[in-house]
C-alpha cells in the first residue's frame, strides 16, 4: 500500500464502515453530512459476500451503483465477528506448543482459576492446547535475559516432530521463560520448525508480545495460532474491493477500540476478538464529543447481556490483559463489563420461592415468548411488552411484530406460580433486572474510584433506553444521551478510528529511572511503530506516536497506566509520573493507601502510534431542523404500567421517532417509539433532540437514592 | 411455608441492594485501607447481620469471615447488652474473647439504629500487618501461650456515640508493631463499617423498620428450610471419620462423629486431643465458620449464605481440648491445622452419609476428604545488601491435589470436584523471577501412586527452585501432613503427604520436616515441594486401564507404579487381567482374617436393596459386599466385621507407625475401604445409618 493513493480528506469525503455481525451485516456509508444505511444477511464461512451485498445496498440508496462509489472511497473500515466466532464455537485450528521443560502445565493450569461445567464440577477450563500436544524442550534464560541452559537443536526438532507427526498438529506456538528478553531460542526453533515442517506456521510468543508474565504471552500466541485462519475470507474480500477501484486500505477494527490494516489482522488476529463492541465504543465516543460530553457510560442492553464501559476524557477506558475463553491474555482491548440481564433474560423462581432473572437467556432461539418462535418463558422483553413500555406492533420500527398474549401467557404462568398477576411478574422482571445494571453501574465505576454522578449515560441496544433512564436517575447521574446512530452504532464505529499500533518493551526498574535507558528504548520503539504507520499506508503527516508507562509499587500486582506523552524522561518529568501515579493510585484504593516509603516501579513502556484517517464525521444531522424547544408532537398515547398494584398504570403520551428533529424538546413522562428502539423518559426528566440527531435527556434537581 | 411472610420480588430487591451495599463498603475499605494484604490481595470482608447477630450477608472473598462475625457479634451483645448506642463502634480480636478467626483478623463492628432500636449490625474485618507479641506479623510458632502471641483484644469500643475512645487507640498503638499502618488500616475498617451501616439505614427508611426485619428473617428462614430439607435426603445415622494434626512426630487426634437426624446435622468431636501448647489450638465457632462454607459449597452453592445456612449444624467440642481451648492456650493459628483439619474431618463424615443416602441429590459430587487441611505453606528468606531480610512467601504451597470423586479423576492442585468458581491466583514464573534471587525449575502436577483408584486423586503441585543471585536461602516450613495423608473413599487409597527436598550439590538429598525452621539451600543446591493429594475413589484395581496407560505415557506414574498400583500392563490388556487377579488373590492371602464373617450360605431377605457404603447394600439386615454378593455382617454389627483386613505399614522403621488397613470383600479380594491410621489406633470411621442399626431389632421382631 503506497500512500499516495489514498484519496485526499476532502471536504466531503465518502466513508463506508461495515459491522459483520453474526447474524446481520450493518453498513454506514457517510458523505459529509450524509449518512446511509443498509443491512444484508451475514453468510456463514464467507465474510465478503454480505459486506459487498450490504454495501451495495448503501451505495444504491446514495445514488449510484457501487463500482460507481468505490473508486472514490477515503475510507473504508470493517469490524467483523469471524474471530469472536471462531472462539465461541470452538473451531480453531489444532494447535502445538513447545514451550521450556518443567513448566509444560503453565496453560493446562490456567493459573488456578476453576470454572463450573454443565454439570456442576468445578475443574479448570477446557485447555485450548490438548496436554498431549505440549512438548517442553530443556532450555533455560535467566531474568536477565542470558543463557542459563542452551537449547539442544536435535531435542527441538524431536519435539516438533513429535507434535507435527504423532499429534497432527495444524500450526505451532513456541514460548520459553524470558523469551522476550532474548529470543534466540524462540527463533532457533522456528527455523527449525521451517526446515522440517515447512507447511505448519510457527508463532513465536517473544515476537508476537514482548512481555513479561510467561502465561499471558503464551496464551496470547496460542490464541493467535488458534484463530489464525478465521481471517481467510478477508483477502478476497479485499481483493474484490480493489478490484472495484477501492483504493483506500480496508481498516479493521481493533479490540482496543482503534483500526488495523490487514496485514496487522492477519499477523495478529487475536486483535479482532472483541471488535464489534470496541467499535461500539469508539463510536460512542465520537458521539459523546460532538455533543460535547467526554466522560460516559456507555450501556449495550443486547439480547443475553448489558455490557457497560466507560469513557472518561473521550477516551474509552481499555486494559492491557482481557479474558478470553476463559483464559488470560495480553490482548489490549476496550474495558467492557458484562452481565448476565438482556432482552432475552429469562424470569424463573429459585428454589425459596424467589423470582430471579438470569443469567439464564432464551437466547435467539426461540427467544422471548413474544418473539413466537415457541418461547414458553416470561423474558425481560416480554415483561416490557405486558407492562406497556414496548407496543408490540411497532417494536424495531414495526418489521417484526411482537405477540403480546404470548408475552402474557408467559408472564401469567411465572406470575401464578408466585402468586400474583401477569403484570406484577412482569414489573418484579424489570425491577429486578435493573437493579442488577445498578449493581454492575456502582461496582464498574467504584472498581476504577469514579463516581457514577460525574457522567453521562449514553444508551444503545434493543430495549437499553427503556432502562437506561432509570439507572441513571438511581446512581444519581443527570444526563443520558441515546444517539439516532444506536442500531449501526458499530458499523459507524468503524468508519471512525484511527490507526492506532501498539508496540510493547519490558523494562522493570525502579525510580528513579537512567533517562537514557527510557530514551534509547523510546526512540527505538518510535522508530519502529512510525515504520508500521508507514506499512499501513498512513501518511507522514497524519502519524503520530505517544508513550504510556505501567507502573506499581515494588511487588505489587498489579499496575497503573500512565502517559508519557512525547517520551520524554527527565527528572522532571519523572516527578510528574510519580505524581500522577500516586495521584491515580489514590483515587482508586483511596488516599491513605500509599505505601509510604514503597519503592515504585516502571514496568512496560508501551509506544502507541496514531495514524489520523480520514473518518466519518458525527456532523449535523441532515434531517430539516426545527426552531430551538419546539414541542415534540404527541401521536398518541399508551397506558404503562409504572408501579405495582392499584393505580399503577398510567397513560404516556407517545412520541414518534421518525417525526423528531434537531430541535425539538419533549418532558417525561413520555414514550418515544423510534424505527430500533424505544425510548423511556422518566418524570422529572427533560429531552431534547441535539443538532446531531441525538436525544438528550436530562434530570431536574435529584438526588442519588442509594 | 415460612413463619414470615414475604414477596417475592421484594425480597430479591432487598437482597440484591444487600448484595450491592456490601460490594460498595468492600470497595470503600479498599480505598481507605493501606496494606496490600487488604488493598490487594483482599484478605478482608465485610459481613452483614441482623440485631442479634444473625448472619445476613457476606461480601468479599474470605468466606470464613462471615461465620466468625456472627460470633464476634454475639459476644459483643453479650458484654454490653443494653449499654451499647448509636454511634458505638466495637473492635475485638481475641478468639478467647469475642474475636475473628485468629488474632490478625480483627472485628470492627457497627450497631446501625433505627428509632432508638438496633435494627441490624455491620461488621469489617480485616488481616492486620501486625497485632503485637513475640514475632513480627503475630503468628509464633513457638508461642507456648496466648499471651505471648499478640495484643489481646476483648469486645471493646473504638467509638462511644460517635465519639472516638482515645485510650483504646491509645493502648493498641503502644502495642503493635507499624502502629502508624495499622492504625491507618483500622480507621479503613471503620470507614466500611460505616458506610455499610449508613447504606442500610437508607435501606431501611424506603421498606420501614418492620418491613425490613421481616425480611431478614424470611431471608434467613428460606435458606434454613431448604437447607433443611436438603438435609432431611441426607440418611439419618452416625457417620464417623477420624484424623490427626501433626506437629513434628507429634499426633494430635481430631475424631468427628456426625450425627444426621430430623433435618439437622450435629458434629461431635468428642475424643479430640487436649488441648496443646502449639499455636494451632483452635475454637468451635472458627471451625463451624469454615466447616459451614464447605458444607454450604457441597450442599447448597445456589442459596443466600446466611444464617439459615448454619442453622441447623451443631458442633460439639470437649471443653479444653484442642477444637475448643482456653487460655492459656495459644491459638495464632486457630483457623489453620487444626480448624481446617476439623472442618476437613467433618466433611468425609457428611461425604459417609451421602454415601449412605439414595435420596439427595448430592449423591453424585460423592468423594474424598477435603485437601485444605493437605497444604504446605513455606517462607524463604535471604540478606539484603542493607541488612534487612527479604522473604519469598511460596504460596505455591497451598496446592494440594483434590480427593477423587465417584464420577471422576480429583483435581489437579487444590480445589475439590465441587465448590464455587475461583479466580487466576498464580503470580507467573517471570513476576516471581523479577522480585526474588529465585530460579524457578518447575512448576508441574506431582506424579504420585498416592491416592490412586478407580478415580484417582488430583496431583499437588510439585515446584522447584534454587538460589540464583544469592550465596544461599533459609527456610521456614509450616505445613500439614507429612506422616498421615487424606483418607480415601469407597477402597480408593489414601493421598501422598507433603514431602520437602533439598538437594545437595553432591547429590545427597535432605527431607525437612514438614514444621521446620532454619534449613538452608546452598548456590548449587536446588529445593523441590511435593505437594500433598486427597485420596483416591474406589478400588484402584478397577480403574479403566487406558486411563492408567494415559498416566504411564504422560509420565504421571512409572511402569511400576502402573503394576504395583493399578495392576496395569502398559498395552497387554490380557498380562493386566492376570495380574489383576492375581493381586486381589495376594490380599486375601496376606490379609487378617474377619473379625467376625457371617456364612456364606446366609440368606439374604426380600427387602429392597439400600446403600449403606459406595459399593456395600444393606438388604434388610444384612450388608453384602455388591459386586460379588457376599454377606459381610448382619446388624447391628459394622459392615467391616465381615472383612479381612489387609494391613500395610507405610513408613520405615524408626518412623511414624502409619499403617494403612483395607478391608477386602472375602470373596473377590476388592478393596472396599482404606482407611490410614496410627498403629494401635481403633478403627476410626464407621456408617451406621439408624435404619441399618434398627434393623437388628426389626429382625427380631419378624423372627
Amino acid at each position: 500500500m503506497t500512500e499516495q493513493t489514498v484519496p485526499d480528506a476532502v471536504s466531503a469525503p465518502i466513508c463506508f464502515g461495515i459491522d459483520v455481525g453474526g447474524t446481520f451485516t450493518d453498513c454506514v456509508l457517510t458523505e459529509g453530512d450524509r449518512i446511509w444505511r443498509a443491512k444484508s444477511p451475514t453468510t456463514p464461512g464467507n465474510l465478503g459476500k454480505g459486506v459487498i451485498e450490504a454495501a451495495r445496498l448503501a451505495a444504491e440508496r446514495r445514488g449510484e451503483p457501487l463500482e460507481a462509489t468505490m473508486p472514490k472511497v477515503a475510507r473504508f473500515g470493517l469490524g467483523t465477528t469471524a474471530i469472536t466466532n471462531v472462539l465461541a464455537a470452538r473451531t480453531g485450528r489444532k494447535v502445538g506448543l513447545i514451550t521450556t521443560a518443567g513448566f509444560e502445565e503453565m496453560l493446562p493450569l490456567a493459573r488456578g482459576a476453576r470454572t463450573i461445567d454443565d454439570e456442576g464440577w468445578l475443574m479448570t477450563p477446557p485447555s485450548l492446547v490438548d496436554v498431549d500436544a505440549i512438548v517442553g524442550v530443556n532450555e533455560r534464560i535467566d531474568r536477565k535475559g542470558d543463557i542459563i541452559t542452551p537449547l539442544d537443536p536435535n531435542e527441538a526438532e524431536q519435539a516438533i516432530r513429535r507434535l507435527v507427526e504423532d499429534q497432527q498438529v495444524e500450526v505451532l506456538a513456541v514460548s520459553f521463560l524470558w523469551g522476550f528478553l532474548n529470543p534466540e531460542h524462540e527463533d532457533m526453533v522456528a527455523e527449525i520448525a521451517q526446515r522440517v515442517a515447512p507447511q505448519i506456521d510457527v508463532l513465536s510468543a517473544a515476537r508476537l508480545h514482548p512481555a513479561a508474565r510467561e502465561y499471558e504471552r503464551t496464551s496470547f500466541a496460542v490464541l493467535n495460532a488458534y484463530v489464525a485462519d478465521a481471517l481467510d475470507g478477508l483477502d478476497q474480500l479485499t481483493g474484490d474491493l480493489e478490484a472495484m477501484g477501492l483504493s483506500a486500505p480496508v481498516l479493521l477494527v481493533h479490540s482496543n477500540g482503534g483500526s488495523v490494516t490487514v496485514a496487522e489482522a492477519r499477523r495478529r488476529p487475536l486483535g479482532l476478538a472483541v471488535s464489534g463492541p470496541a467499535a461500539g465504543v469508539a463510536a460512542s465516543a465520537a458521539i459523546g464529543a460532538a455533543a460535547n460530553v467526554n466522560d460516559l457510560i456507555t450501556c449495550d442492553l443486547g439480547g443475553t447481556s448489558f455490557d457497560l464501559s466507560i469513557i472518561r476524557g473521550g477516551d474509552p477506558a481499555r486494559r492491557s490483559r482481557g479474558e478470553v475463553m476463559g483464559m488470560w491474555t495480553a490482548l489490549s482491548l476496550v474495558d467492557v463489563e458484562s452481565i448476565g440481564a438482556g432482552g432475552g433474560s429469562l424470569g424463573w423462581i429459585d428454589v425459596r420461592g424467589v423470582l430471579r432473572v438470569g443469567p439464564r437467556s432464551a437466547g435467539a432461539i426461540p427467544g422471548p415468548a413474544c418473539y413466537g418462535r415457541g418461547g414458553m418463558d416470561a423474558a425481560v422483553t416480554d415483561a416490557l411488552v405486558v407492562l406497556g413500555y414496548i407496543d408490540p406492533d411497532k417494536f424495531l420500527g414495526g418489521e417484526f411484530k411482537l405477540d403480546k398474549q404470548a408475552a402474557l401467557g408467559a408472564c401469567a404462568r411465572l406470575g401464578e406460580a408466585l402468586g400474583m398477576n401477569a403484570e406484577t411478574a412482569a414489573w418484579g422482571i424489570r425491577q429486578i433486572a435493573l437493579a442488577g445494571m445498578i449493581k454492575a453501574t456502582r461496582g464498574r465505576t467504584g472498581a476504577l474510584g469514579l463516581d457514577p454522578r460525574e457522567h453521562t449515560f449514553m444508551s444503545f441496544g434493543g430495549s437499553g433506553s427503556l432502562f437506561v433512564p432509570d439507572l441513571a436517575r438511581e446512581v444519581g447521574a443527570r444526563r443520558v444521551l441515546v444517539p439516532e446512530l444506536a442500531s449501526v452504532l458499530s458499523a459507524f464505529g468503524a468508519a471512525t478510528t484511527d490507526v492506532r499500533r501498539e508496540r510493547i518493551r519490558s523494562i522493570t526498574t525502579s525510580f528513579p529511572v537512567d533517562p537514557a535507558l527510557i530514551g534509547k528504548a523510546t526512540s527505538e520503539l518510535r522508530e519502529v511503530i512510525l515504520e508500521d504507520l508507514a506499512a499501513d499506508g498512513v501518511r507522514d503527516e497524519d502519524r503520530s506516536v505517544h508513550f504510556e508507562v505501567d507502573v506499581r509499587f515494588a511487588r505489587q500486582i498489579s499496575e497503573i497506566q500512565l502517559s508519557l506523552p512525547n517520551g520524554e524522561f527527565d527528572d522532571a518529568a519523572q516527578d510528574l509520573l510519580l505524581e500522577a501515579f500516586r495521584d491515580e493510585y489514590s483515587r482508586r484504593y483511596g488516599k491513605g493507601s500509599i505505601v509510604l516509603g514503597a519503592p515504585v516501579e516502571l514496568v512496560t513502556l508501551r509506544a502507541i502510534g496514531i495514524g489520523r484517517m480520514t473518518r466519518a464525521h458525527v456532523s449535523p444531522s441532515a434531517l430539516d431542523i426545527v426552531e430551538q424547544d419546539t414541542p415534540a408532537p404527541v401521536v398518541g398515547s399508551r397506558s404503562v404500567r409504572l408501579e405495582r398494584g392499584d393505580g399503577g398504570r398510567r397513560d404516556i403520551p407517545v412520541h414518534d421517532g421518525a417525526k423528531l428533529r434537531p430541535g425539538h424538546c419533549l418532558s417525561g413522562p413520555a414514550l418515544i417509539d423510534a424505527r430500533d428502539t424505544t425510548i423511556w423518559v422518566p418524570a422529572g426528566m427533560k429531552a431534547h433532540v441535539n443538532p446531531q440527531g441525538t436525544l438528550v435527556m436530562e434530570a431536574g434537581a435529584m438526588e442519588a437514592t442509594q | 411455608m415460612t413463619a414470615h411472610d414475604f414477596d417475592p420480588i421484594d425480597l430479591e430487591l432487598l437482597r440484591s441492594r444487600l448484595d450491592s451495599i456490601g460490594d460498595q463498603a468492600c470497595m470503600a475499605v479498599e480505598h481507605t485501607a493501606v496494606s496490600p494484604a487488604v488493598t490487594e490481595s483482599k484478605d478482608y470482608s465485610v459481613t452483614l447481620l441482623d440485631s442479634e447477630g444473625n448472619l445476613v450477608h457476606g461480601s468479599g472473598i474470605v468466606t470464613f469471615h462471615f461465620g466468625a462475625a456472627t460470633h464476634a457479634v454475639r459476644s459483643t451483645i453479650a458484654r454490653y447488652g443494653e449499654a451499647i448506642r448509636q454511634g458505638d463502634v466495637f473492635l475485638s480480636n481475641d478468639p478467647h474473647n469475642g474475636g475473628g478467626l485468629h488474632p490478625q483478623d480483627v472485628m470492627v463492628q457497627q450497631p446501625i439504629f433505627v428509632d432508638g432500636l438496633i435494627a441490624a449490625w455491620s461488621v469489617v474485618s480485616a488481616h492486620l500487618m501486625d497485632m503485637g507479641g513475640m514475632v513480627i506479623g503475630s503468628f509464633a510458632p513457638d508461642a507456648t501461650e496466648c499471651y505471648q502471641e499478640s495484643f489481646r483484644v476483648p469486645p471493646v469500643r473504638l467509638f462511644r456515640e460517635g465519639e472516638e475512645v482515645t485510650d483504646v487507640w491509645d493502648l493498641l498503638r503502644t502495642n503493635v508493631r507499624m502502629a502508624e499502618l495499622v492504625e491507618m488500616d483500622l480507621r479503613g475498617l471503620v470507614a466500611g463499617a460505616h458506610f455499610a451501616s449508613q447504606r442500610v439505614s437508607d435501606a431501611i427508611e424506603q421498606t420501614g423498620v418492620e418491613t425490613f426485619v421481616n425480611s431478614l428473617a424470611a431471608l434467613r428462614e428460606l435458606t434454613e428450610s431448604e437447607m433443611r430439607r436438603r438435609i432431611s435426603l441426607i440418611e439419618d445415622g452416625s457417620y464417623r471419620s477420624s484424623s490427626w494434626t501433626e506437629f513434628h512426630e507429634e499426633f494430635y487426634k481430631l475424631p468427628c462423629t456426625l450425627i444426621v437426624e430430623d433435618g439437622a446435622l450435629t458434629f461431635d468431636f468428642t475424643g479430640a486431643s487436649p488441648q496443646c501448647d502449639h499455636f494451632f489450638n483452635s475454637k468451635p465457632y472458627i471451625i463451624a465458620a469454615e466447616l459451614v462454607v464447605m458444607i454450604a459449597n457441597l450442599l447448597a452453592p445456589d442459596l443466600p449464605f446466611n444464617e439459615g445456612v448454619f442453622a441447623p449444624v451443631t458442633l460439639r467440642c470437649p471443653e479444653r481440648s484442642i477444637v475448643n481451648c482456653e487460655p492459656p492456650a495459644p491459638i495464632s493459628a486457630a483457623h489453620m491445622h487444626v480448624a481446617l483439619n476439623a472442618a476437613s474431618v467433618g466433611m468425609e463424615a457428611l461425604m459417609l452419609a451421602l454415601g449412605a443416602s439414595r435420596d439427595s441429590p448430592q449423591h453424585e459430587f460423592l468423594g474424598g476428604a477435603s485437601w485444605e487441611s493437605a497444604i504446605g505453606a513455606q517462607l524463604w528468606s535471604w540478606p539484603l545488601p542493607n541488612g534487612q531480610n527479604e522473604a519469598f512467601l511460596a504460596l505455591d504451597g497451598q496446592w494440594a491435589g483434590g480427593s477423587a470423586g465417584a464420577l471422576r479423576d480429583g483435581n489437579d492442585h487444590g480445589r475439590n470436584t465441587v465448590g464455587p468458581p475461583v479466580e487466576a491466583s498464580y503470580p507467573d514464573i517471570e513476576v516471581l523471577e523479577s522480585w526474588f534471587p529465585l530460579l524457578f525449575l518447575e512448576r508441574s502436577t506431582r506424579g504420585s501412586a498416592d491416592g490412586a483408584g478407580a478415580h484417582r486423586a488430583g496431583g499437588g503441585n510439585q515446584f522447584s527452585f534454587r538460589p540464583h543471585g544469592v550465596p544461599a536461602i533459609t527456610g521456614t516450613a509450616f505445613g500439614m501432613r507429612r506422616w498421615l495423608p487424606l483418607q480415601g473413599f469407597a477402597g480408593g487409597r489414601p493421598g501422598a503427604c507433603n514431602d520437602f527436598v533439598i538437594h545437595r550439590k553432591d547429590g545427597s538429598t535432605e527431607t525437612l520436616d514438614v514444621s521446620s525452621s532454619g534449613a538452608v539451600v546452598n548456590e548449587g543446591d536446588w529445593y523441590r515441594i511435593s505437594i500433598a493429594s486427597g485420596g483416591g475413589y474406589g478400588d484402584p484395581l478397577g480403574r479403566d486401564p487406558s486411563l492408567v496407560e494415559r498416566d504411564f505415557r504422560r509420565g504421571r506414574i512409572d511402569g511400576e507404579q502402573a503394576r504395583k498400583a493399578y495392576g496395569v500392563v502398559p498395552d497387554d490388556s490380557e498380562a493386566t487381567v492376570q495380574l489383576r487377579e492375581k493381586m486381589r488373590q495376594d490380599r486375601l492371602s496376606k490379609a487378617e482374617p474377619a473379625a467376625k464373617p457371617v456364612p456364606p450360605e446366609t440368606p439374604l431377605p426380600d427387602d429392597v436393596p439400600q446403600p449403606l457404603y459406595p459399593g456395600i447394600l444393606q438388604i434388610g439386615s444384612i450388608a453384602v459386599a455388591e459386586q460379588s454378593g457376599t454377606p459381610l455382617a448382619a446388624a447391628p454389627d459394622h459392615w467391616t466385621q465381615g472383612c479381612p483386613i489387609l494391613v500395610e505399614r507405610r513408613w520405615t522403621d524408626g518412623e511414624p507407625d502409619v499403617e494403612y488397613r483395607t478391608w477386602l470383600d472375602p470373596v473377590t479380594g476388592i478393596a472396599l475401604h482404606v482407611e490410614a491410621s496410627l498403629a494401635g489406633e481403633e478403627r476410626g470411621f464407621h456408617v451406621e445409618p439408624f435404619r441399618w442399626t434398627r434393623a437388628s431389632a426389626k429382625q427380631m421382631a419378624k423372627a
